[in-house]
């Protein structure tokens, strides 16, 4: 109800200065992102290089944060790329930005590719051991991150949203496997990785 | 115990690929029926997408050469299409008669589709006639076999003293020959065309006259001033 209708994609914003931010600057400007994969769907090999001059960083660099092995990494970033070439048709501009169908597409390769090399039972033990280290890991994952803008954001969250958003959307866990972390009910995780991401999208889109 | 509402609350762990792949299907088919989600989830993607330029990171260099490479090799998905809207104005004949006017039809305006894409200016006007010609009301429709194989199609109209050819598994000729079409009648034939096996039209052939008749001939490579052979496919052009 009191949702808009469109959220403001958060690199629309002004002031933001960083070199990988200035690079999806307004999506269907001309040379946009999105203008260009318009343009990668009727075959334009050329726009495909200036396609992977933008997204080959935020690909590789969302995909490492989840897989961890640089060789696998490189493949899942590889098989992220040649999708983005196959299924540039596809991209529907209604539907959101290009940055976010791009990484939309890479963050679920990237998850699906950790969660099928793992059985259940790895799976379990794993959040059992990591029962101490998720601090740790939210903790690098923020300290390290390259953009100002989202890392200020993620301050402005409750530790819970915070640890919740990270050790998904950075580890790539699932929301069950955060609350086993995390020592929280499933239904109390699910509810500050939605409140938590409403906070983040009015932090990033409505800051100037 | 799942309830709607208990379905909507998991947008956030959607957006960030929290969920296990049966929990995944069953929001995706919630999403479906859910504009308010859709719309939601919009904007949480876009939050996503900042955090992963937030963790860009550079990739080895040689990996952009492997993907150039890959892409160069990997055929595209094509767009998705509204479905095709229904096609008004043909004569009835056209519409009620036998199955071989659809595939001819078909045929033309399949050829028509691909030649207006890839050459428009310069054969948009040549296609407008074809369509023209296959659509006219006294627009009649001859076929028959190519001695040696394949066969032929001529729609002609005489309201538009023009005729339309296509042919269909032609043979393949000697490099040094070529089919060539004429038109037929009590003066000397008059050369239409020529085509080979692997573009068999469909062909205008403009300014019918008296000719009665369409026929092909195969000819030296280039064609011939007149008709060298026996025609190894003919059709009367009636009225």
């Amino acid at each position: 109800m009191s949702e808009p209708p469109t959220a403001r994609p958060w690199f629309r914003s002004r002031g933001i200065a960083q070199p990988p931010v200035a690079a999806v600057d307004e999506d269907h400007r001309a040379g946009g992102l999105g203008e260009l994969i318009e343009l990668v769907a009727r075959g334009d090999q050329a726009a495909f290089a200036r396609v992977y001059e933008q997204i080959s960083g935020p690909v590789y660099g969302t995909v490492m944060r989840v897989v961890r092995d640089p060789a696998q990494s490189e493949e899942v970033t590889q098989d992220v790329l040649v999708e983005v070439w196959r299924q540039a048709s596809r991209f529907d501009p209604s539907r959101g930005s290009a940055a976010a169908w791009v990484m939309t597409l890479a963050h679920r390769r990237a998850v699906d590719r950790v969660r099928s090399s793992q059985s259940a039972a790895d799976r379990e033990q794993r959040a059992a051991t990591r029962d101490r280290e998720h601090d740790h890991v939210a903790e690098e994952v923020e300290t390290r991150l390259e953009h100002e803008r989202v890392r200020r954001c993620l301050d402005g969250l409750t530790d819970l949203q915070r640890q919740s958003i990270s050790l998904a959307f950075y580890s790539g866990y699932t929301y069950r496997e955060v609350a086993e972390l995390l020592k929280v009910s499933v239904n109390t995780v699910k509810t500050r990785m939605r409140d938590g991401l409403i906070r983040m999208r009015d932090c990033l889109g409505v800051e100037r | 115990m799942t309830t709607p509402h208990d379905t909507h609350a998991l947008v956030g762990a959607y957006a960030l690929d929290a969920l296990s792949d049966v929990e995944r299907r069953r929001f995706q088919d919630h999403l479906d029926g859910c504009d308010t989600c859709r719309n939601e989830l919009r904007g949480l993607r876009e939050t996503t997408a900042a955090m992963a330029f937030a963790a860009a990171q550079e990739p080895p260099a040689e990996l952009r050469d492997r993907v150039m490479e890959r892409i160069a090799g990997v055929r595209q998905v094509p767009p998705r299409v509204a479905p095709e809207p229904q096609r008004r104005g043909f004569p009835p004949w056209l519409l009620l008669t036998t199955a071989a006017a659809s595939v001819v039809l078909a045929l033309v305006l399949g050829v028509y589709a691909v030649v207006t894409q890839q050459r428009l200016d310069e054969t948009r006007a040549q296609n407008e006639r074809i369509a023209a010609v296959i659509t006219a009301p006294d627009a009649r429709l001859v076929q028959g076999p190519v001695t040696g194989g394949g066969s032929g199609t001529v729609v002609a109209a005489r309201s538009r003293d023009e005729a339309v050819v296509i042919m269909e598994g032609l043979p393949t000729l000697a490099s040094a020959k070529t089919y060539q079409l004429w038109l037929m009648g009590r003066q000397a034939p008059r050369s239409v065309g020529t085509m080979t096996a692997a573009d068999t039209g469909p062909v205008l052939a403009a300014g019918l006259g008296d000719a009665t008749e369409v026929g092909i001939t195969v000819e030296p490579e280039g064609g011939s001033p007149r008709p060298t052979g026996e025609p190894v496919f003919t059709a009367g052009l009636s009225g």
